[in-house]
């Protein structure tokens, strides 16, 4: 195929997918209700500064100015990153339906791609006025003024949406090598919940568990972002910090491509 | 009644059969359990951290444990015995399976209740129970007779509004297409229940008092066991948890007398 039709064909697959994220828009608000965790976690924690600001092992303070700006902000960026396409992609492997995408001239990890892509529209629209309200009641949004840091954060959300793609797809490859992939994939959800800041913000955590998710790679899925987008680190900083997640995205990528390549290898179609 | 126990009987068997199966993924699926659980116990743990024995409003670490060990335990039922009946009639009733069900001559909410279990999930409500006895050994205090026959009662009430909650997202299934995402949100408002009810406030309170009694599923409970329920809480509880299961009952046999089948 040229490559003007194959840029075709994926432009077709784009609006295709874009409409159907947005049919369904009910579910597409229940969804979001669905990942309302943060505000719990934001009500707990109003609850506890009731007593006193929160102070973290590193010294910073914690009021209840701080922690709704935080948990907002996560709330936001993770509605705009996440990913669910393990689910889809192994029913479609189970059933045999990778068989089609394989006849395609076009390599199922590219659909795959598109269609997540095309959710990433619906998913800013659906937070986005929520959003600005609350950046302008001064409770959430982007705090800092440097132009630096906002490219950071771009940047930054951009890595972790790579990450969770890859993490997803990742997960639905093994449906080609174990029965259990969901398995691995509620491991992951476990670690991710805890050590990504989203259900409650890494600077709590006991100082040498703190550094430790710096090594993991959770922390640069939510964490970051929304640090980055409250101001949280100088430019130097930022782009440390940056560079270490681009390091991983990369690093999934690399994996995700070469996990697809093994699995399409072995891949024999079966059902209908 | 024997003939419906008989029944309830025959479904757990079938569901045990059916877990045993796969018995790799039976212990792996009760080892994820046991990791979501710890997991959820982390905020619990910072929450608390830095010698705050009182961070929540009128909780100890201690007492906050009990009442995590409770949640856990109500929610391995939740996960177990409600959803997966609750998630596969919502996909009866999208493809029209629902008209075989309702073709047999035994109740229809009793059948779609116990259409499917999860056996590995009596893990997390052995979890839970025994994080329940953790926390009052490390009280120092175990609940009396009457504190437990309290608990219980109130434990049953709030499982009864659970359940009633659950047929209520069910009977929306027959209004609203690709709607199984709101029994989703449901559970997500679920996990609230695992902090004291004095953490919500205002419209919140309100909200999980009356609307959704979360403070009925765990909160009242655990303060039973402690020795602290408010009087009329019980009768209030009781009373409350009658109303839902009547009002479920209700909306169910309505959505049911206008279901009209997605099949010929």
């Amino acid at each position: 195929m040229s490559v003007r039709g194959t840029f075709g064909a994926l432009r077709a697959q784009f609006r295709v997918a874009l409409a159907e994220a947005l049919v369904y828009r009910a579910e597409a608000v229940l969804w979001m209700l669905g990942s309302h965790v943060p505000f719990v976690m934001l009500i707990v924690w109003t609850a506890v500064t009731q007593g006193g600001a929160v102070t973290s092992a590193s010294g910073k303070s914690w009021s209840t100015e701080e922690f709704e700006a935080y948990f907002l902000t996560s709330f936001a960026i993770r509605q705009v990153i996440s990913c669910a396409l393990a689910w889809p992609v192994t029913y479609e492997i189970r059933a045999g339906g990778l068989s089609m995408r394989l006849l395609r001239p076009i390599h199922p990890l590219t659909s795959y791609v598109i269609t997540h892509l095309a959710t990433v529209p619906s998913s800013i629209l659906s937070v986005s006025p929520a959003m600005l309200v609350w950046a302008g009641l001064g409770l959430g949004g982007f705090r800092s003024d440097r132009w630096e840091i906002l490219g950071a954060w771009l940047l930054a959300m951009l890595g972790a949406w790579i990450m969770a793609l890859c993490v997803n797809l990742i997960v639905g490859a093994l449906a080609l090598f174990i029965e259990s992939g969901f398995q691995v994939m509620d491991l992951w959800r476990a670690a991710f919940s805890v050590f990504s800041g989203y259900l409650l913000p890494l600077e709590l955590f006991p100082e040498g568990l703190r550094q430790a998710t710096a090594y993991m790679p959770f922390r640069y899925m939510v964490g970051l972002p929304v640090e980055l987008a409250l101001g949280r680190y100088d430019v130097g900083q930022a782009f440390t910090l940056l560079g270490q997640q681009w390091l991983w995205a990369v690093g999934f990528s690399m994996f995700t491509w070469w996990l697809w390549r093994v699995a399409i290898r072995r891949y024999g179609a079966f059902g209908g | 009644m024997r003939r419906y126990l008989g029944l309830l009987g025959h479904q757990l068997r079938t569901a045990v059969v059916q877990a045993m199966q796969y018995r790799w993924e039976f212990i792996l699926e009760g080892v994820t359990s046991i990791i979501w659980i710890v997991t959820g116990l982390a905020p619990l743990l910072v929450v608390y951290g830095q010698q705050r024995t009182n961070a929540m409003p009128g909780w100890t670490f201690e007492q906050t444990l009990a009442l995590s060990g409770w949640f856990v335990t109500l929610k391995g039922f939740l996960d177990g015995a409600i959803a997966p009946g609750i998630q596969a009639v919502i996909g009866l009733i999208r493809t029209g399976g629902l008209d075989f069900l309702l073709l047999k001559p035994v109740d229809a909410q009793f059948l779609v209740s116990t259409a499917r279990f999860q056996v590995w999930r009596v893990t997390s409500m052995v979890s839970g129970l025994v994080i329940l006895g953790y926390s009052f050994q490390a009280m120092g205090r175990w609940p009396s007779l009457l504190e437990v026959g309290e608990s219980v009662l109130l434990m049953l009430a709030g499982t009864m509004v659970l359940y009633s909650l659950c047929v209520l997202v069910l009977s929306v299934s027959f209004r609203a297409v690709r709607l199984d995402s709101l029994q989703v949100v449901f559970l997500s408002v679920f996990e609230a229940a695992r902090w004291p009810r004095t953490a919500f406030r205002g419209v919140v309170s309100v909200l999980f008092t009356f609307v959704i009694p979360l403070a009925l599923m765990t909160s009242y409970p655990t303060e039973a066991l402690l020795g602290r329920l408010e009087p009329g809480t019980l009768f209030f509880s009781v009373v409350l948890s009658l109303a839902f299961s009547v009002v479920a009952r209700l909306v169910w046999r309505f959505s049911l007398r206008h279901y009209t089948s997605a099949s010929s």
